[in-house]
């Protein structure tokens, strides 16, 4: 999957955790969950379990520990749906 | 900080594959046994959390491993003393808790403890400005790091500090010793 669809797919997933609207608009791979978006970090995990479903995708603990800025965490899919892809 | 409040409708702890993402089968065993699940899924978060604030601070790394914290507690009435296990390091834990709230503090070591003073407030955007109107002789800052300390007048002297804030609620605690 591309990695600019993933971005959007992320950011729909992301907007029910985050009040921060205009920074959401403004999303790029250097934008930070906690920092940036203000995400809760027990909302984390549902960001993870929801990415889990919409992209059918299993996230390991390793993956998750860094799922902390988008430029990792669409890494992290990418190389899921890859690897999905292989089997 | 855990507003529990504001817990209950942020986050459906409920949700499949919620707890095995945070917590190791024994702990999630005690949620199951719990007579309130709600309290030992926040008390365990708070613990897991703060002492995860410790190890970012001595090593500067970011992650997200709750799971790897591992929880112990003895649960006495309103508080519950834990010890918190993360690659061979163990941290005390305190938990205060009360029907709107619960609050884990994390120490390095049982002197930290002692030497721990709490400030409860209200949350506000503008907590460090609150904070000096209620305490005109403390100020909080940031130090060269980024990381919080409370500067005390009388003193002069800066002290390592950690603000935690949810919902309706701001917690302020620093080490008073040099």
């Amino acid at each position: 999957m591309d990695k600019q669809l993933i971005l959007t797919r992320l950011s729909e997933i992301i907007s029910v955790y985050t009040d921060e609207k205009q920074t959401l608009e403004n999303i790029n791979y250097e934008t930070d969950f906690i920092s940036d978006l203000k995400i809760n970090s027990a909302n984390l995990v549902d960001i993870v379990l929801d990415i889990e479903e919409k992209f059918n995708i299993v996230i390991d603990n390793d993956s998750m520990a860094k799922m902390l800025n988008v430029a990792a965490t669409v890494e992290v899919i990418q190389n899921k749906l890859a690897s999905n892809a292989g089997e | 900080m855990v507003d529990l409040r504001l817990a209950k409708t942020q986050s459906n702890w409920r949700r499949k594959n919620y707890l095995s993402k945070i917590f190791s089968e024994d702990e999630q065993s005690l949620i199951h046994a719990a007579g309130d699940p709600d309290v030992f899924v926040w008390m365990m978060w708070s613990m897991k959390e703060a002492s995860y604030k410790i190890v970012n601070r001595k090593t500067g790394l970011r992650f997200y491993k709750p799971k790897e914290f591992r929880c112990t507690f003895t649960l006495n009435g309103s508080r519950a003393e834990g010890l918190v296990h993360y690659l061979g390091e163990t941290f005390l834990t305190y938990t205060e808790i009360s029907p709107d709230y619960l609050h884990t503090i994390s120490f390095n070591t049982a002197s930290d403890q002692q030497q721990c003073k709490i400030i409860c407030m209200q949350n506000a955007a503008d907590y460090p400005y609150q904070l000096q109107l209620a305490h005109p002789e403390i100020k909080l800052r940031k130090n060269i790091s980024g990381i919080p300390e409370i500067f005390l007048a009388s003193s002069m002297i800066s002290h390592c500090a950690s603000v935690s804030h949810h919902g309706v609620f701001c917690f302020i605690i620093y080490l008073s010793g040099h």
